[in-house]
């Protein structure tokens, strides 16, 4: 099986901090261990990988830099930091997304975008260096959102936190076991899978200059193309499928009026493209 | 219709604000600094926001009221532009905003009386700076960044700014919508110098590419109120689109155009090619690949697309000389590349 972090398919990024969140999605999604290298975990299957960063809004910060490192060009098409939060305002147990997230130390904001109705509340989320004592009337407590944002968000728009309320208070706070960690993850693994299939929903749509084009790839691996007419020739496929995609010519029929030559596979298909006709 | 509204805390305490915000009690509302923090990020998708946009209500400072790039007017020397709003319901595949636009998300500048102060400011400059004799009004544009009547029912936009238009009678107001929603315009008595100009396609192009948008034969009837009411109409084919079939569907469209409207009463007619600046044409191309519209018969041209030379002229002469079968020469506006009009 192709390794998920190689996955160009874009994917989904889970992102936890602990390894206490990550156990019950590791279980739910059958994940296998694919990368460790001392500060970074990373596990996957079936084009999602999950990584954990370790606390803080630092580590979780480089955690994504050197995911992204480690995936190359390709940025998943969905990355969902996944953790327990403190909240004052919501019941223990309760799953909610961040619609606005805040560095505490920085005041850099980042607002995700909701192209979905949300499928839980959604409230302020407020990453902080060290636990709080004392939990604000409208918003909530973790230690990472912040620093994931800051980079997965240069690439990818679905962006997510969906965080899970672990304490109300600091004394229920300071009684955390990593046990507790886990149920809390496990009892809304339902609402994480069903939040992933919800943004799933939303990345389904053509790529742009594909070289998956079966026509274009075998003229790129039969023809002499320089870099700018392999660019025009991925552009001409694009537009050819896109105004008359059942006319589009086999490869083999241009290469047999082009002899084989780059520069005249480009003019057929430009020939081709001002004879077509744009049908509503 | 919002799940989140973004309010900038500037006018957090604004009475428009509450008001809009009322019509959305569901709505989570959300403070920032400046609207840009969430409208200017870079790298957001257009397309996927568009399935679900958010609204965010602002403060517009610096300069409110704009020139109008050349070539855009129906009759004055001096045209300008303002925007109350950015962004349109509709999701029209041709519009030019998702090009221009990080942000799908529609902004409402609630400072409406400074848009006013502006407006009357430029108004008294342009009309006292010793005009020739012949001198034409100053046209204000209001559509451009946005369909003027769309979203009235949350903007309140034709109701504030109405009796604003006819206190001053030396210039003129254009409306530029594709909108059924004429309640406002219907309950106030006609006003001379604004135009509610209405942008039409052949139905096929609606059907195809005009998404979320009232039918034509839907803006025709409001068009046809509206003028039965005493409004002055204006028509704009714009953008024109060459397609298999064009010249039926474009004869089609004047045809139910004029048996509906009179053509003795409308204030202006134009017509503009399909056309876009390189660098929206770009980012419209990457946010839909797939889409047939921008694959098509288009060119850059000293940095616009628009249809390659032959096409044009086809769709130039053909609508031209269709239209002018039913319009009278001074009416008739066209921003094809070589008119003069």
């Amino acid at each position: 099986m192709r390794d998920p972090i190689d996955d160009p398919s874009g994917g989904i990024a889970l992102v936890v901090a602990l390894a206490a969140e990550a156990r019950p999605l590791i279980g739910r999604f059958g994940l296998r261990h694919l990368h460790n290298d001392g500060l970074t975990v990373v596990y996957g299957a079936k084009g999602l990988t999950l990584t954990v960063t370790g606390p803080g809004s630092e580590a979780a910060a480089a955690a994504m830099a050197r995911l992204q490192g480690l995936r190359g060009s390709e940025a998943p098409a969905i990355s969902l930091n996944v953790g327990i939060a403190g909240c004052g305002h919501l019941p223990l147990g309760t799953a909610f997304m961040a619609h606005a997230i805040v560095d505490q130390r920085s005041g850099e904001r980042h607002y995700p975008t909701f192209p979905f109705r949300p499928p839980c509340p959604t409230t302020t989320v407020i990453t902080v260096a060290h636990p709080v004592d004392e939990y604000g009337a409208d918003c909530a407590y973790d230690m990472e959102a912040s620093g994931i944002f800051e980079i997965a968000r240069g690439r990818s728009e679905l962006v997510h936190s969906l965080k899970i309320v672990s304490d109300t208070t600091a004394r229920e706070r300071r009684e955390l076991s990593a046990r507790r960690v886990e149920e809390l993850v496990e009892s809304c693994a339902d609402q994480i899978e069903n939040t992933l299939a919800l943004l799933r929903a939303l990345t389904d749509r053509p790529s742009p200059l594909s070289e998956r084009d079966p026509v274009a790839k075998e003229l790129l691996s039969r023809c002499h193309f320089t870099i700018t007419e392999s660019r025009q020739l991925l552009q001409l496929m694009e537009r050819l499928r896109a105004v008359c995609p059942v006319d589009v010519p086999e490869a083999e029929h241009l290469l047999t009026h082009s002899r084989g030559r780059g520069q005249q596979v480009l003019q057929l298909l430009r020939r081709q493209l001002d004879l077509s006709q744009l049908r509503l | 219709m919002f799940d989140f509204i973004y309010v900038e805390e500037e006018v957090a305490d604004h009475p428009r604000v509450a008001r809009i915000c009322a019509r959305f009690p569901d709505a989570q509302q959300i403070v920032v600094e400046r609207y840009g923090e969430v409208f200017n990020r870079r790298a957001q998708d257009f397309r996927l926001q568009k399935q679900r946009p958010a609204l965010i209500l602002a403060n517009k400072h610096g300069r409110r009221i704009l020139e109008a790039p050349e070539g855009y007017g129906i009759g004055s020397s001096r045209n300008f532009y303002f925007s109350h709003m950015l962004n349109c319901l509709y999701d029209c595949r041709y519009c030019f905003l998702q090009g221009m636009y990080q942000s799908a998300h529609m902004v409402v500048f609630v400072n409406y009386e400074e848009f006013k102060d502006d407006i009357h400011a430029l108004i008294k400059s342009e009309i006292g700076s010793a005009p020739a004799p012949d001198a034409t009004p100053p046209h204000f544009f209001t559509g451009y960044d946005c369909d003027s009547l769309a979203m009235e029912s949350v903007t309140g936009f034709a109701s504030e700014f109405l009796s604003f238009f006819a206190a001053h009678p030396d210039a003129l107001f254009e409306f530029r919508t594709k909108s059924v929603a004429i309640d406002r315009l219907l309950a106030t008595d006609p006003i001379e110098n604004v135009v509610i100009a209405y942008s039409l396609t052949p139905e096929a192009v609606g059907k195809r590419f005009e998404i979320g948008a009232p039918p034509l034969a839907s803006r025709l009837k409001a068009m046809a109120r509206l003028q039965e009411a005493g409004w002055v109409v204006g028509l704009r084919f714009d953008p024109l689109i060459y397609y298999e079939g064009f010249r039926d569907g474009f004869r089609e469209l004047l045809e139910a155009a004029f048996h509906k409207l009179d053509a003795g009463l409308l204030h202006s007619v134009c017509l503009g090619p399909f056309r876009l600046p390189r660098d929206f044409y770009k980012r419209m191309r990457r946010l839909y690949p797939e889409e047939s519209l921008l694959a098509y018969g288009l060119e850059d041209s000293g940095g616009v697309y628009s249809y390659r030379s032959d096409l044009m002229l086809e769709l130039s002469e053909f609508c031209s000389s269709e239209l002018m079968t039913y319009i009278p020469d001074n009416i008739f506006f066209s921003t094809f590349a070589g008119t003069d009009r």
